[in-house]
């Protein structure tokens, strides 16, 4: 290939290695370069070195607090031998050639690292290996002799040093070699702590800039209010009132939502109230108290669509087929479990910033999904997608929330409307009442043993609605499969005769998304509580029960055996407490949990320790790792503790964290957690600690307490925790 | 007019200088302090006092500044986030934050911080445990790391 003058881009894909005439307003000067990306259908400018030696690393994932960018940098900084700090992190613009057409831009799935990490190292190697060609043409000796050292490539024999900064021009003029040497050596294992990401002080003084406080000239704030009844619509506005307040710039008009646009949010806030709106309420009222009877219904009927699993016949065959079996037991068990509607509150409260104009928009907004948020507006406004500019702003809490559109799709028909821009603030009662919630799922699991008491059938019966039908971020529900969201999770992974599951969908008229753990947030609750119950039938040890269905599964094993050990480290000589235990392979990773309880009185416990094992494979960031795995068990403690929404006739039963409330401090225990030493491919991190959290307590407190918690969050009636 | 409407005239102390406002007096210093003086590092997260996002000090004492209407803010020192500690010259409390390396997603430290600082900086400080819980939110649930730098930055005797 022949090579231009100007500076050049190397690219990796996934299907091939090329050099070609690159975008010189990308670079500084010269680069090397490489995609560390999904398969992208344009070539693109990833790593950038320019001729002062500074490396740029473009990222498409967004730092929800998760930390992912800042390892992608570690994980290139060691292929490089450079400190991870010498690497900048960007934001990939949202655009070609960062975003092709069939390319995602989302964070989601726990896929941040899992997905990257290879494309990550190979990136790195790339750069190295034409820093190092480089080197040695300069030399005029073999490649071979050369290597990289903090920062610049060192020819021992000749004991020469040249900087990056000094070979980065004629690095990008080389050939990407069509194979190059990952460095295999484990990345250092150093502490990264608060100084993992180079912006870390930005949270500490206020500085950070997360969508609330975006500033642009000539910006007005925008308040708004939603039906009250779930699912409802305007039928009619009278803004006089509002319009007539000093600082109010306009009231706008949605089909399901009204707005009024002023100098500032709280002046926004108090006309917003003085607005008399008429609603049409939905034909049917979302009723949660009804719903919850529909789904325990559906899972009694067992009528659901069934999954059809790798086994001879049809769905309905092998579901003939496993209930024949369970007929001819010698014994069934049975239990039906429920959850409840949960919200995600996430502590900045939903908010995007528009401005809409002379045919194009621009938005800034904390959002997990870029690329979707751009094909929302331009649908919307009727714009190419490249006259639509998304930038990210700090997010302040995601966990699937920022996946949804909706708020940018408000933001951009207001500022559409006001022609200017606009930052649309949801206030917290906005924010709980028209989530994208966790929906409610009810299931009933039913077990056929033999006269040993091991299983010989299982039939799951589960009910909920489809988030891939509600969620606003672009899925389709199958007309002939079930939502994957509603049934991941109930396969265990144990060594047990294959479930036939069914599932039966029940909507409530109120909109469901992804929720941190999304589907597992209920069915591992379901299905690590039975398997504790069909360990009490059998009379067999709770976690050597799960080890001798685990026996095919080398790493789960260790991770079962790194749990047991931290669980006699964690527990003081003396004390009686109660363990319940749960376990999970989900995204790559494999994850056991032990919580342990007292018996304070009877019906009351308190919450001792936490203890988790995990293995993740590969553990690029230790601190951010740990934090994952923590954060996800607080997150399952809100679930089991507070977290459910009610609506009623359509209207939502709380309103904010008075009466939502969600864990604190003195609800969490010590958490342990232990990374089991392994050289795997990384797995997930980000939402495989929260789904066994809330059977491991609630086996904790059949352990204490003789009694079976089948429903989230544990009642009051149940079970009072002394804090 | 209802009284959200009513409007004052003020003059207070924020960060050490003087800052005048007029407006209704039942506007809540955290939007004061957001919207009119451009200080963003106090968030909103609830606006009724219970989160703790908008924490700031009122004459030395942490208040909820999402529910202290401008009316009540008449000749009182407030300090915000930004007024405790640059990345060169770091408030004790924030050294520790660093170092421990606390922030998930960042929208909670600032109340936190301040929240901290305060029940730290006063006349008797109170029992270890208590000071490990501060009662404010985090969704990402950084607790632990919260009591751990609260911890270390009271080890070194932060004040200030």
């Amino acid at each position: 290939m022949k090579l231009g003058r100007r500076a050049f881009v190397c690219a990796v894909t996934a299907t091939g290695i090329a050099c070609l005439a690159g975008p010189a307003r990308v670079l500084g000067g010269a680069a090397a370069s490489t995609s560390a990306q999904p398969p992208v259908n344009d070539w693109s400018v990833w790593l950038v070195i320019d001729a002062a030696g500074a490396i740029t690393l473009f990222h498409k994932v967004t730092d929800l607090g998760q930390g992912t960018p800042s390892s992608f940098a570690a994980i290139v900084a060691h292929q490089l031998d450079v400190a991870p700090e010498r690497i900048a992190l960007k934001q990939a613009p949202v655009r070609a050639p960062y975003l092709g057409p069939d390319d995602d831009y989302v964070t989601s799935g726990s896929a941040g690292i899992r997905a990257h990490y290879a494309s990550l190292r190979q990136l790195g190697a790339t750069a190295r290996a034409v820093l190092v060609q480089a080197a040695a043409a300069r030399w005029q000796v073999a490649a071979a002799e050369c290597a990289v050292q903090a920062g610049a490539v060192v020819h021992r024999p000749s004991a020469r040093i040249a900087r990056f900064a000094d070979l980065a021009d004629a690095a990008a003029r080389l050939p990407v070699p069509s194979e190059v040497q990952v460095d295999e050596r484990r990345m250092p294992r150093a502490a990264f702590a608060g100084r993992a990401r180079a912006d870390e002080f930005g949270f500490l003084d206020g500085s950070a800039v997360f969508g609330v406080d975006v500033r642009l000239p000539n910006l007005s704030t925008a308040a708004i209010v939603h039906s009250p009844i779930a699912g409802g619509a305007v039928r009619s506005v009278d803004a006089t009132a509002a319009l007539r307040s000093a600082g109010v710039v306009d009231v706008v008009r949605l089909d399901d939502a009204v707005a009024v646009v002023a100098s500032d949010f709280w002046t926004a806030s108090q006309a917003l109230r003085k607005l008399r709106i008429e609603w049409t309420p939905p034909p049917t009222l979302p009723d949660t108290d009804r719903h919850r009877q529909a789904l325990l219904a559906a899972v009694a009927a067992g009528q659901g669509m069934p999954v059809r699993v790798e086994r001879e016949g049809s769905a309905a065959e092998q579901r003939r087929a496993s209930e024949r079996v369970m007929d001819a037991a010698h014994r069934r068990v049975e239990a039906v479990f429920y959850v409840p509607w949960a919200a995600h509150v996430t502590m900045e409260p939903q908010t995007a910033t528009a401005h809409v104009a002379e045919g194009r928009a621009e938005l800034w907004l904390p959002t997990q999904s870029q690329a979707q948020v751009r094909s929302t507006v331009a649908a919307l406004l009727k714009l190419p997608e490249r006259a639509v500019t998304v930038n990210t702003t700090r997010v302040g809490g995601g966990f699937g929330r920022r996946l949804e559109t909706d708020v940018a799709r408000e933001a951009t028909l207001i500022a559409q409307r006001v022609k200017r821009p606009v930052k649309l603030i949801w206030s917290r009662e906005q924010d709980l009442h028209n989530d994208y919630f966790r929906p409610a799922a009810a299931a009933r699991l039913r077990a056929g043993l033999d006269a040993n008491g091991d299983v010989s059938s299982l039939v799951f019966d589960v009910a909920a609605p489809s988030i891939l039908a509600s969620s606003s971020n672009t899925h389709t529900l199958p007309a002939d499969e079930p939502d994957f969201t509603a049934i991941m999770g109930l396969a265990g992974g144990y060594r047990l005769p294959e479930p036939s599951i069914g599932w039966t969908r029940v909507e409530a008229g109120l909109r469901s998304g992804w929720w941190r753990s999304v589907g597992c947030s209920a069915n591992t609750f379901f299905l690590e509580s039975f398997i504790d119950e069909l360990a009490a039938v059998k009379g067999a040890r709770p976690l050597a029960y799960r080890r001798a269905l685990l026996a095919q599964d080398a790493r789960a094993l260790r991770v079962l055996q790194a749990l047991e050990e931290q669980v006699g480290a964690s527990a003081p000589v003396g004390q009686d407490w109660f363990w319940g235990f749960s376990w999970l392979r989900y995204s790559g990773s494999r994850v056991a949990h032990a919580v342990a309880v007292s018996r304070e009185a009877e019906r009351s416990i308190k919450l001792r320790r936490i203890v988790v094992a995990v293995d993740c494979g590969v553990v690029v960031n230790p601190h951010f790792a740990r934090s994952q795995v923590v954060g996800g068990v607080v997150w399952g403690l809100s679930a089991c503790r507070f977290g459910a929404i009610g609506f009623a006739q359509g209207r939502p039963q709380q309103s904010n964290f008075h009466d939502y409330p969600v864990a604190r401090a003195r609800h969490v225990p010590p958490i342990d957690v232990v990374f089991v030493d392994s050289e795997a491919d990384p797995g997930g991190l980000g939402e495989e600690s929260v789904p066994g959290t809330a059977p491991a307590l609630a086996n904790a407190i059949f352990a204490a307490t003789g009694r079976r918690l089948r429903e989230l969050p544990f009642s009051s009636e149940a079970i009072t925790f002394v804090d | 007019m209802d009284d959200g409407d009513k409007i004052v005239r003020v003059r207070l102390d924020v960060n050490g200088a003087a800052r005048d406002y007029a407006g209704p007096a039942a506007r809540p210093l955290l939007w004061f302090l957001r919207d009119q003086l451009g200080l963003t590092g106090t968030k909103y997260g609830c606006g009724i006092g219970q989160c703790g996002a908008c924490t700031v000090h009122l004459d030395g004492a942490a208040v909820r500044s999402c529910v202290v209407p401008m009316s009540a803010t008449s000749k009182r020192k407030v300090r915000t986030i930004e007024g405790l500690g640059t990345p060169d010259r770091p408030h004790p409390v924030q050294q520790a934050w660093l170092e421990i390396g606390v922030s998930e997603c960042g929208y909670c430290q600032p109340g936190q911080i301040m929240a901290a600082a305060a029940a730290l900086a006063g006349p008797t400080p109170p029992p270890a445990q208590t000071l490990e819980d501060i009662g404010n939110i985090c969704r990402c649930g950084t607790y632990a790391r919260i009591g751990a730098a609260i911890a270390l930055a009271r080890a070194r005797g932060a004040s200030a």
